[in-house]
């Protein structure tokens, strides 16, 4: 299987030259054929990437250990469900998965590229030939995953113990297909640039993309903050680690995208600024896979490291430069006909919003790259942690949350101050009654107060414009809850927005809660004794230490009461792996929807007692409820609209006739 | 067995990407095809925003007034990419396009005789006879008629 998969990766290096020379020759050229062949190529990509990708798992599952990457990365203890985890463990696996997907993700953006792309559609092309040679290239010369020892051991050494959780199934897949579909639009952007042309034909299509990337992305994000509440056992979720902050910052990037590409679609306005917002957003994915494959910050994601993260910082820097040449190049051309035309407005709330949204990215970057800031001019490394960008970011993500609310009750155009009240009444009302509810329960935290209220104002927009347009659909026959579906189906991306906005509210009602309130206790227990945190009571049982050829397990036991009354009998375990010198956690977590429980064992001392972390989070399974809801309208905005026929030429007046069917 | 099939692989990538040069066609009308999908991809634009607004007016965020306005204005911009649209169709030399500009232009002359104005084939304004050339873009109308 090593040479196929050899042979397989080299051929997708050769397709991937021919397709970006090709594709730019046969335009410039006029060779449609030469075109349509280099368009091929991009599928003969994706059949090789393919090819290979089963050649390497098949030598996992035939324990191929002459394969170097298969020695490293597995065992024959091994189970063989973890085959798929191990496959990515590391880099040469990972990089095999991104340019398949590259590949794969390609060959589907071009096979279903609108016709109104023909003319730039081979630029479009080279594009994406050009970021699938640069994978190729790391595999055929720098990260080889065929690569074969000069000898055969008798056992791998098997995957590393962090990635034995189900989250890691999808997670690290989710974040690298998120990271590198970001590719697509940005070929689509760039490419109609290149070609010459300067008008909307591709925002489409760039949204389209732009929104599967971002709710990948934003899927693998939350994902990897469920891994880390349920295995690292230190009772959080997200920790601002540049490996985290890597995958943030081009899922910013694109949540401004999305949201300004609706502007240039709806009012052929900000062309300049969307083509310079996905040349930003691909290269901050560009720098979250240099900061992923080795960059020079440390992570606890430290797994993935070696020197090929500096072949990324090269391929950032010829990206960064090659795209903003094209744009300084076409922006005489690009700018847009109309321009704001009030200040309240939707476009406006758009733009403010980008720039909120790109400030946090830009806070982020700067938090991620200042120990190597601070090593060049201060001669010493500073690490910034989590309290910078609580302090930084919390603010702007305020911010963000009271345009979330406002923005989208503002009219386009222009908006007046009494349309303005009007529409802001019943979202202020919930505010007030959020806020009141918050006092009742002793929540006297001004910034809680704030944020609780910012939600309260977003989820009253929604549910009252939701209500509001159900009643006018159901005067006219229809009953509620088919006047409701059918009013989500008239503007599916506005409601679907509208959908992903509350799985914000969601989020945001979790982080707030897990941030102010949560309660930490550390302790130690013999056996018998009690420890309290909160209204919980944990009682130590015993502990069970089992071992495992590859690692030893202790399982501690405990009974969990909350006011004296028993919850049952709970395992929190932990396991050390001498290969790896590595310990993995499994806490116990009592989830709920107001709080969960998390004990975490940390370590059984030789008198038989052990030492617990106990914390209360509240609101955190509101932060998991928010993946789903971000994928429901994530669908519903991209569910595509029946368009009507144009109806045959009128028989009469044309004017008249088109005018009635842009009524229509 | 590696090594054979890499080299299968090798051969079915050959094969595809000779096929386009095997079947090749020339498409000289891409250009022209991209140029009409444009302005389709213009006129449903406008006609989201035509929906956008209405669905802006049933949920009360729009007022009567604006509304109007707006449908206006978006009425008229629709109806001049609709123009630019039927140009395009017209200069490919779509036959079907020739046949319907044939009975159009019967039709004209149906209406001259029977009200006294003609519609400019060219814009769609409305003409009163007698005149020779359309006064909004100048088309000249006798020419038209004649044929």
């Amino acid at each position: 299987m090593a040479e196929f998969g050899s042979i397989a990766i080299r051929i997708a290096l050769a397709m991937s030259i021919y397709s970006a020379v090709g594709s730019v020759l046969g335009a410039r050229l006029g060779m449609p054929e030469l075109v349509r062949s280099a368009r091929y190529s991009i599928y003969l990509i994706a059949l090789s990437l393919g090819a290979a990708i089963v050649a390497l798992v098949v030598a996992f599952l035939s324990h191929d250990f002459e394969i170097r990457y298969v020695a490293e990365h597995s065992s024959r203890a091994m189970a063989t469900v973890y085959t798929w985890v191990a496959f990515y463990a590391g880099n040469e696996g990972s990089l095999l998965f991104l340019a398949g997907v590259l590949a794969l993700l390609s060959s589907i953006a071009l096979w279903r590229a609108p016709r109104t792309m023909a003319f730039s559609l081979p630029y479009v092309n080279a594009i994406m030939a050009i970021v699938l040679a640069f994978f190729a290239i790391l595999l055929v010369f720098l990260a080889d995953p065929f690569a074969q020892l000069t000898f055969v051991p008798q056992d791998g050494q098997g995957v590393n113990p962090l990635l034995t959780h189900p989250g890691m199934f999808i997670h690290p897949p989710m974040l690298m297909t998120g990271l590198v579909a970001v590719t697509i639009p940005f070929a689509f952007a760039l490419g109609v640039l290149v070609s010459g042309r300067v008008g909307d034909e591709w925002v489409d299509t760039g949204r389209v993309w732009a929104l599967i990337a971002w709710a990948v992305l934003g899927s693998g994000l939350l994902l990897g903050a469920w891994w880390a509440y349920t295995i690292l056992g230190w009772g959080g979720y997200w920790a601002w680690d540049p490996v985290e902050n890597a995958g943030l910052m081009p899922f910013l990037g694109l949540t401004a995208f999305v949201h300004s590409i609706m502007v240039q679609k709806r009012r052929g306005m900000f062309r300049l600024w969307n083509i310079a917002l996905i040349n930003i957003t691909f290269s901050l994915a560009l720098f979250g896979m240099f900061i992923n494959r080795g960059g020079p910050v440390p992570s606890v994601h430290s797994f993935g490291q070696s020197t090929l993260g500096w072949t990324f910082l090269i391929f950032l820097g010829l990206t960064i430069l090659g795209s903003f040449v094209v744009y300084f190049v076409r922006m005489p051309r690009l700018r847009a006909s109309r321009t704001i035309e009030a200040t309240l407005s939707r476009e406006s709330a758009f733009l403010v919003n980008n720039l909120l949204l790109l400030g946090v990215a830009f806070i982020t970057l700067w938090g991620v790259i200042y120990p190597l800031i601070s090593e060049i001019f201060l001669g010493r490394r500073v690490t910034v942690a989590e309290p910078f960008y609580n302090q930084v970011n919390g603010p702007l993500l305020l911010a963000l949350i009271f345009l979330m609310g406002v923005g989208p009750l503002l009219p386009w155009r222009s908006a007046s101050l009494s349309n303005i009240v009007r529409a802001l009444r019943v979202p202020l009302i919930t505010a007030g009654a959020v806020i009141l509810l918050a006092l009742a329960l002793q929540i006297f935290n001004p910034l809680v107060l704030l944020s609780v209220g910012l939600l309260g104002l977003v989820s009253g927009g929604i549910a009252h414009e939701w209500v509001r347009g159900t009643m006018s659909r159901h005067k006219r026959g229809e009953n509620y809850p088919l006047a409701f579906v059918r009013l989500i189906a008239a503007n599916r991306p506005r409601y679907g927005g509208y959908i992903v906005h509350l799985a914000v509210v969601a989020l945001a009602l979790g982080i707030v809660g897990s941030s102010f309130y949560d309660k930490q206790r550390d302790v130690i227990l013999a056996p018998g004794e009690v420890a309290s945190i909160g209204e919980y009571q944990v009682e130590y049982i015993t502990t069970d230490v089992i071992d495992e050829p590859e690692f030893v397990k202790f399982n501690t036991h405990f009974e969990l009461f909350q006011n004296g009354e028993s919850l049952g009998t709970m395992v929190s375990s932990r396991d050390f792996y001498p290969t790896f010198r590595m310990a993995s956690t499994r806490p116990a977590i009592l989830s709920g929807l107001i709080e969960d429980v998390y004990v975490s064992s940390t370590e059984l001392l030789e008198d038989g007692s052990a030492s617990f972390r106990l914390f209360v989070n509240p609101l955190v399974w509101w932060v998991w409820a928010a993946g789903p809801i971000m994928i429901l309208g994530t669908l519903v905005s991209l569910w595509p609209e029946r368009r009507k026929r144009r109806e045959p030429a009128p028989r009469q007046g044309q004017g008249a006739g088109s005018e009635r069917e842009a009524a229509d | 067995m590696g090594i054979l099939l890499g080299l299968v692989l090798a051969i079915i990538c050959a094969t595809v990407l000779v096929l386009p040069f095997l079947s090749a066609r020339r498409n000289p009308m891409a250009r022209e095809l991209d140029d009409l999908s444009e302005t389709t991809r213009q006129r449903e634009a406008i006609y989201d925003e035509i929906r956008m607004l209405q669905l802006e007016r049933d949920v009360g965020r729009v007022e009567q007034p604006d509304y109007e306005k707006g449908l206006h204005r978006l009425r008229l911009q629709a109806a001049a990419i609709l123009r630019r649209e039927e140009q395009l169709v017209r200069s490919r030399g779509d036959r079907d396009w020739a046949l319907e500009e044939e009975v159009r232009s019967m039709r004209q002359q149906l209406t001259v005789s029977s009200v006294g104005q003609v519609t400019c084939p060219n814009c769609s304004t409305v003409v009163e006879t007698p005149a020779s050339e359309c006064p909004q873009c100048g088309t000249p109308l006798a020419e038209e008629e004649a044929r």
